[in-house]
């Protein structure tokens, strides 16, 4: 059977699965093969057991009715049992969100729920809830500031050497059509995520990094009922927890070990990267405002 | 299947008083720290998050029908213990596989809350930011629903409503569980009694009047309103003043035409009728 190779997120796969969505790898090196066989119906004493998704601390079985069955063992292999051999966009879809986030817990990687971007001067990295407006305020710097993209949606921190920077994730920002037609998009020769629902892929093959990105700073979004953008310094437990509730499926963090490897982890960053919070008011200013105040907050 | 009756509903079209019980409910679990802002002992229904915490799935990548499913499925485990409560907008349908749209098994009951729908098209209309002629048309419209964009991020699952008169019989006639019908008009004319009667004597929680009496005056509508002035709330939609706008009783006939109130009254005579609203 062919195998293909992708890098994203720091890691080299090789699939058997044909994934358009990723950059090639050129690394002979293997950190993860993804596979289409057979997932067993459960682990093997779970810690965490839900209608949906299983775990242990090597290995996570997730069922996504109709589409497919997922199990990711050991932080290095994937296997995808579809439910239906048609659906090869849903397939993957459900991949890159719920079974990528469980590798990188498996591997300690940390995944938080954001979004980064980056200039010459460094990564900025958006995080908060869905819906919140990441990806916009990611794509709105990309296409109008002359930022570039690291990662959309999940963001991979790597701390080494007393630095830390972000790896590059996947070279597209998913966009809702509302989102798209503010931005003047034409939407026509996008590809969305599912013929049902309009979100789309936007590529920017040409405006993502292939290496690393050292990161500058971290905005946690938020929002309330309020006329004014507020960016706020975030410091002490604050800070701590902010980073800690941003955690990207954290419903899949097995247990004691990783929570506490994970706080070493936020400990080190934190000491190392300036937090702001930004909440924006629920209605009334559109993302150029929130683009524009931060721009110029990062060029002080 | 699962036998425990674990779950209370807190259903109503909207506008209708719920969020009101629910503030009261708030205050008598958690006095010490009532906050309105803090409503979350009773989620609503139609939250995304607390189905991705349950199923680690995405539900803005899923079709409605299928987050539909998804959310039914959580309950193939027994769902928290008693009490639990849920608000829900929805009307009381079934999926197309034939299950009801919410576990009937492990509920308890339902409190279900109507209002004169002439004020709730001017109350509805207000808290949407849309003209009462248009808020009048969708409670007319059998194929009513909210957050049913395909377009755009809503932090709620789509939610099929029905008409107005179909969303009160689809809730008060299934016989799957008993319900209680709480008048709004009622809640305002005799809270204590109304509120005790249902907290109490219905749903069997453990307060005495005494203490249901105390939380219906701390949640007033003059309190909640000056709350949400002090604090805002952040369950109001984007577009309108205030949630707590007026609460009373019959401000329909300060914004409404005679056509307008003739053609609620023609599209929902028997229901009006059935609960003294004619």
């Amino acid at each position: 059977m062919k195998r293909y190779r992708y890098r994203a997120f720091g890691l080299c796969f090789e699939s058997e699965i044909l994934l358009p969505e990723l950059n090639e790898c050129s690394s002979e090196i293997t950190d993860v093969v993804i596979s289409i066989g057979k997932v067993p119906n459960s682990v093997e004493k779970p810690v965490k057991q839900t209608v949906r998704f299983q775990l242990s601390e090597s290995d996570f079985i997730l069922t996504v009715s109709n589409i497919a069955r997922y199990r990711v063992l050991n932080g290095n292999s994937i296997t995808v049992d579809p439910a239906n051999i048609s659906a090869e966009d849903e397939v993957r879809l459900f991949m890159y969100g719920s079974a990528f986030a469980a590798l990188f817990h498996q591997r300690g990687m940390m995944p938080l729920h954001a979004s980064t971007v980056f200039n010459e001067s460094g990564a900025v990295a958006f995080a908060g809830s869905s819906g919140i407006g990441k990806s916009s305020i990611s794509f709105s710097l990309i296409d109008t500031a002359k930022y570039k993209l690291v990662s959309d949606d999940i963001t991979i921190l790597d701390f080494k050497d007393g630095e830390v920077s972000v790896l590059p994730g996947m070279p597209h920002v998913k966009l809702w059509a509302d989102v798209l037609e503010m931005a003047q998009k034409d939407t026509s020769g996008l590809k969305n995520i599912r013929k049902e629902i309009q979100k789309y892929r936007y590529p920017f093959d040409d405006s993502f990094t292939e290496a690393p990105v050292k990161l500058k700073a971290l905005f946690f979004l938020s929002s309330q009922h309020q006329q004014e953008i507020k960016i706020t310094p975030v410091t002490g437990t604050e800070k701590f927890n902010l980073l800690q509730n941003n955690i990207f499926r954290s419903q899949f963090i097995s247990g004691r070990n990783l929570l506490e490897k994970y706080f070493n982890l936020t400990t080190a960053i934190l000491q190392r990267i300036p937090v702001y919070r930004v909440v924006r008011p629920r209605q009334g200013t559109g993302v150029e405002q929130l683009r524009d105040t931060i721009s110029a907050l990062l060029q002080k | 299947m699962v036998n425990s009756r674990n779950i209370i509903w807190l259903a109503s079209y909207p506008k209708s008083g719920n969020t009101w019980f629910r503030a009261i409910l708030a205050y008598l679990y958690k006095k010490e720290s009532f906050d309105i802002n803090q409503l979350d002992i009773s989620p609503i229904y139609s939250s995304r998050s607390f189905i991705e915490t349950e199923t680690g799935i995405d539900t803005t990548e899923l079709t409605p029908a299928e987050a539909d499913e998804l959310r039914i499925s959580v309950f193939n485990n027994t769902y928290g213990n008693f009490p639990v409560f849920f608000k829900i907008h929805d009307a009381f349908t079934f999926l197309p596989g034939g299950q009801p749209l919410i576990p009937a098994e492990q509920t308890f009951a339902a409190v279900y809350f109507i209002r004169n729908p002439l004020d709730i098209a001017v109350s509805f209309a207000f808290h949407s930011a849309k003209t009462v002629e248009k808020t009048i048309e969708n409670m007319n419209n059998s194929k009513f629903t909210l957050a049913s964009s395909p377009k755009k991020y809503n932090n709620q699952l789509r939610q099929i409503l029905l008409s107005w008169s179909e969303h009160v019989k689809s809730w008060t006639e299934q016989e799957l569980f008993p319900v209680k019908v709480l008048r709004y008009e009622d809640m305002l004319s005799e809270p204590d009694k109304i509120f005790y009667e249902t907290i109490s004597g219905f749903l069997k929680l453990p307060f005495t009047l005494q203490q249901v009496r105390e939380a219906v005056n701390a949640c007033s509508f003059s309190n909640l309103r000056k709350l949400e002035k002090e604090k805002g709330f952040k369950e109001k939609a984007p577009g309108c003043e205030t949630f707590f706008r007026k609460g009373i009783a019959g401000d329909y006939k300060n914004h409404m035409s005679q056509e307008m109130i003739t053609e609620v009254i023609q599209n929902h005579e028997q229901i009006m009728k059935q609960y003294s609203y004619l």
